[in-house]
């Protein structure tokens, strides 16, 4: 039952760091971010900018890939796709008919999962190359599979499919997407700013009503997708250094494998549905032509009526500390010859984090450096880039890459990145290098803050890792970095210990 | 413990909720108005005014500035109307694209150059289209004098020597539609819908002036003179639109745009060529290049028409219900949303300016499912052609496309600088901008239903199949469709 308007808990802003760059404005002098915390928990955050016709419009759950277990890995990415398949309003013909075979579906899946558990020695793989007994069943799972499918066809009469989509659309809605990463999921649509209530209504129906429809048909979705990464040729072998890497961090885990797509139940999706998708796991973020107090109320409106639910249960996996060097011989062909050096380094909210931007910066200059005073010729990327996302609020990695013309070149283009921080490591960088290194910085985020789309996803990407505020903390700390940070940081992380090299030699052979 | 094992776990401790499972916690269906029925207001967008922006010079150029101040950024751009069909010795207009990318001006060294644009942290690109260049430069405010002394060396005086030429033209010389796409610093591979696409445009342009490529010959025997010569003749001042917008002051923008552009010499501007249309045989092709993969990528289109003004608004908003692009289209629905087949299928308008453009409907798939993800693209536009759109996916298509599509041109400075450059140059006014949203508004249902039978003809699609061919051959009929081969004639 819907509550009455409750009084705001907190109404923060974040004001300019004055004087951050001795009187120039910095990166964070302009996020002037203002917070209200709901009663029941939802986090509702607002940059202004006042005669923007328009208003981004992004609602983040502290939910990602880091709940998965082993086996149905993809599972958070899968119920991003079902919370499109509409509700109880929108998306069906009539739902008082639909109901029960949506009711019966679930309860003949719950047989379907009993049976599963129930024949688990005659469905457990035991082939290393999945040649053997691996796609095994049973005649009743067979005949239950087959009778919760004819129920899709059945429930199907009554669908009204693209019903999530369409009414954003047709109010004139753009650049809708959803995003599912390791620490965050999130919807997004940018709306004229007269129509930004049409996100609250649709928003607050999908987190509580979501029904799970075309859920095989949505399945092999995921199976395109999946597909489509395993076509790249770095997929496999990033994939395989990522597992290096760590031993327990599920950071480091793919989207799902093909083996787990078909593991996913409705059951389980609901179950972390339930769990998660509450409102005190929940960030609203609008950047444009609205204003904190137009919002609050209207967001009272929809979502004001929602319970605090139990927190949902944290991610509890903590790599251990590194002990030793790794490496990984990657011979696969199809791939250039390449070498990727990769050290752990912290997530975002640790104190050192933010001058690994700086020293990301810095190592791609000395790399291109050092590979020039060895005349080879090579590419030189530097990224902190884990799966599809580079920044998280755990510890990660930072990655040196360089790809190289031909595999006798490789042990080069390792040592060239070794020499690299050792030069780092060893003495100061100038000025005018460090300046360039924080101007490189400084342009890329205002590059980020010019499209309100993507400054409210850094906006409610902090807050998913750490806290919102953090953002424009990480701003001014880069800023602040100096050249004897870069020694000590490079020093205390960049040790053989806490290193592990990717080399892809595709024509070595075995 | 093994998944089975967690799936005993789980299961019992899911029990429960399933009980449950449909029961909405809040709000229920009686609480939430439809949409439709929440009185939503009508968007307060204005374009804003093309003449406040306009900045004209006496040579004949036309710039326009745009102040933003939400970044401390600032982007400049020069289109020029001439791109790869505009030169009469073929190569010339690639090579000073070349040239332009990774040369730079007469007025320094390429290390200067190069110099320049890291000391600025430029974000510098060169693109070229069969009818236009464009050259951009994104750079932070402070630096924005310089990068507009550069942008002018560049349209006025870029860098052409033989040895430059020679340079540039061995940078070409290797390039052919379909071959790259790797991306990440990966080996290039020949597998992905770019390069279905690249290979559908040589397909289609094949013969025609959009389809040239220089051949090795020419791009060896090209020299400076042919490629200063097509600068000379193309890069005039008449022939090319400047669009400034971000963190500047607009004042003094125009007296450095004056300062930098003025002194340049008005010279003729090239007579504007009306293209031919690409010619076709009538009979549907099927053009297949294997690739080991696990997805094959079909890029399926013809021909598109220069598209008069009248009917611009009925073809948006029938390509927009068919699939705009979006997650709402029929073709989205028959084959991604009902049926899992694809995690896209969508349609793409690729108007020219003053030649022939494309209609290209874009999907890809697992091999087993493509000649159904086939048969059922072939379906809807049968379906788009031969029966009405409802009033409900007609008004959702205005709504979309002038309340939203439209106002993108104008989401910031930048864009909206840009916009009404491009449209300057290409029409001479900015009627089109200006009458857009209400022409949207005023689409007939009847008028779709001639859009789509003008410009779509099922009869003369031809299809590019980029993948695991065989397997594509094998695939078994999954609901009656037929075989791969029933589209058309296999031309290779």
């Amino acid at each position: 039952m819907r509550s009455h308007l409750r009084a705001a808990v907190l109404v923060a802003c974040v004001a300019p760091f004055a004087g951050s760059l001795a009187g120039q404005q910095g990166p964070a002098d302009r996020l002037d971010i203002r917070e209200h915390v709901f009663a029941n928990g939802l986090r509702l955050l607002v940059l202004e900018r006042p005669g923007d016709a328009r208003v981004e419009c992004k609602i983040f759950t502290r939910f990602g890939a880091l709940i998965e277990e082993p086996g149905e890995l993809g599972a958070a990415h899968f119920l991003e796709h079902l919370m499109f398949k509409g509700t109880h309003t929108l998306g069906t013909t009539d739902w008082a008919r639909e109901r029960p075979l949506r009711e019966r579906q679930d309860q003949t899946e719950r047989l379907l999962i009993e049976e599963l558990n129930r024949a688990r020695n005659d469905l457990r793989e035991r082939g290393v190359f999945h040649d053997y007994r691996r796609a095994e069943t049973t005649p009743t799972i067979d005949s239950l599979t087959r009778a919760i499918r004819d129920l899709e066809r059945e429930a199907a009469v009554y669908r009204d499919g693209g019903a999530m989509m369409r009414w954003y659309q047709a109010f004139g809605g753009t650049g809708l997407t959803a995003t599912t990463e390791q620490e965050y999921m999130k919807f997004d649509i940018n709306l004229p700013r007269e129509r930004v209530e049409l996100f609250l209504r649709v928003e607050a129906d999908r987190m509580v009503n979501s029904v799970f429809r075309e859920f095989d048909e949505e399945r092999m979705i995921l199976v395109e997708q999946r597909y489509g990464d395993l076509n790249r040729p770095t997929t496999p072998f990033y994939e395989a250094l990522n597992a290096t890497v760590a031993s327990v961090h599920p950071v480091y885990w793919p989207e799902g494998y093909e083996t787990d797509f078909g593991q996913y139940t409705r059951a389980y999706e609901r179950d972390l549905y339930r769990r998660y998708f509450v409102p005190n796991n929940t960030t609203l973020v609008f950047v444009g032509g609205v204003s904190l107090e137009e919002m609050v109320p209207l967001v009272e409106r929809h979502f004001g009526g929602f319970e605090r639910a139990p927190e949902p249960m944290r991610e509890k996996a903590v790599e251990p500390r590194p002990t030793a060097e790794r490496r990984m011989i990657w011979r696969g062909t199809g791939l250039a010859p390449r070498v990727d050096v990769r050290h752990r380094i912290p997530g975002i909210g640790h104190p050192d984090r933010p001058a690994f931007d700086v020293v990301r910066e810095l190592l791609a200059d000395q790399i291109r450096g050092e590979l020039a005073s060895m005349r080879l010729s090579g590419t030189v990327d530097v990224n902190t880039r884990v799966v599809h996302e580079s920044r998280f609020g755990v510890p990660s990695t930072l990655n040196a890459e360089v790809v190289v013309a031909a595999p006798t070149q490789v042990q080069t283009a390792e040592t060239a990145v070794l020499r690299a921080i050792d030069r780092l490591a060893g003495s100061p960088v100038d000025a005018a290098r460090l300046g360039h290194a924080k101007k490189r910085l400084r342009t890329e985020w205002y590059r980020t803050a010019a499209d309100a789309g993507a400054l409210a996803f850094a906006i409610g990407h902090f807050e998913t890792m750490d806290r919102w505020t953090t953002l424009a903390e990480h701003l001014r700390a880069r800023e602040e970095t100096t050249a004897e940070d870069v020694v000590r940081l490079v020093a205390r992380y960049f040790t053989p210990e806490n290193r592990t090299t990717g080399i892809a030699r595709p024509e070595e052979g075995r | 413990m093994t998944a089975a094992g967690r799936l005993t776990v789980r299961g019992a401790l899911l029990l429960a909720a399933i009980g449950t499972a449909c029961e909405p916690a809040a709000p229920g269906p009686e609480a939430l108005a439809h949409p439709r029925e929440m009185e939503l207001p009508a968007p307060g967008f204005v374009r804003p005014d093309p003449t406040a922006a306009q900045h004209g010079l006496d040579n004949g150029l036309t710039a326009y500035v745009v102040e933003d101040h939400t970044v401390p950024l600032v982007t400049l751009t020069a289109i020029v109307g001439a791109g790869r069909a505009s030169d009469s010795r073929q190569g010339s207009a690639e090579t000073l694209a070349a040239i332009l990318r990774t040369r730079g001006p007469a007025t320094r060294s390429a290390g200067d150059f190069r110099a320049a644009l890291g000391r600025m942290v430029a974000d510098y690109s060169v693109s070229q289209s069969a009818e236009e260049t464009t050259i951009e430069l994104n750079v932070p405010s402070e630096d924005w004098p310089e990068a507009l002394g550069l942008l002018a060396d560049l349209v006025m005086s870029p860098g052409i020597g033989d040895a430059e030429v020679r340079a540039a033209a061995a940078s070409l010389g290797g390039s052919t539609p379909g071959s790259g796409g790797g991306g990440q610093g990966t080996r290039a591979y020949d597998g992905s819908l770019d390069s279905a696409v690249a290979l559908f445009a040589r397909h289609l342009y094949e013969g025609h002036p959009f389809g040239r490529a220089p051949s090795p010959v020419e791009l060896r025997t090209l020299n400076a003179t042919a490629v200063r010569s097509f600068h000379a003749a193309t890069f005039v001042p008449g022939n090319v639109a400047l669009a400034v917008g971000g963190d500047v002051d607009a004042q003094a923008v125009r007296a450095a745009l004056d300062g930098a552009f003025g002194p340049w010499e008005s010279r003729p501007v090239p007579a504007r060529t009306d293209f031919p249309p690409v010619s076709s045989d009538g009979e549907r092709q099927i053009l297949t290049y294997p690739v080991d993969a696990l997805q094959a990528w079909l890029v399926l289109g013809h021909e598109l028409p220069v598209v008069p003004l009248e009917e611009e608004a009925a073809l948006h908003v029938m390509n927009y219900v068919l699939g705009g692009g979006h997650f709402d289209t029929r073709l989205f629905r028959a084959t991604r949303d009902e049926r899992g087949l694809t995690n896209d299928d969508s349609g793409f308008l690729e108007p020219g300016v003053r030649g022939p453009g494309s209609y290209t409907f874009r999907t890809y798939g697992r091999p087993e499912v493509v000649p159904l993800l086939l048969h059922l693209t072939l379906a809807e536009i049968d379906r788009i052609r031969s029966e009405p759109v409802t009033a409900e996916e007609l008004s959702v298509a205005k709504g979309a496309l002038a309340d939203g599509e439209y106002t993108l041109g104008f989401r910031d400075g930048p864009a909206t600088a840009a916009t009404f450059a491009r449209e300057w140059l290409r029409f001479g006014s900015h009627d089109r901008s200006a009458t857009y949203p209400e022409r949207i508004r005023a689409v007939t249902a009847d008028q779709v239903l001639l859009a789509a039978g003008r410009y779509l003809d099922p009869d003369r699609l031809d299809l590019v199949l980029v993948g695991p061919l065989s397997r594509v051959r094998d695939a078994v009929s999954l609901e009656g469709e037929p075989p791969l081969e029933s589209f058309g004639t296999v031309a290779n």
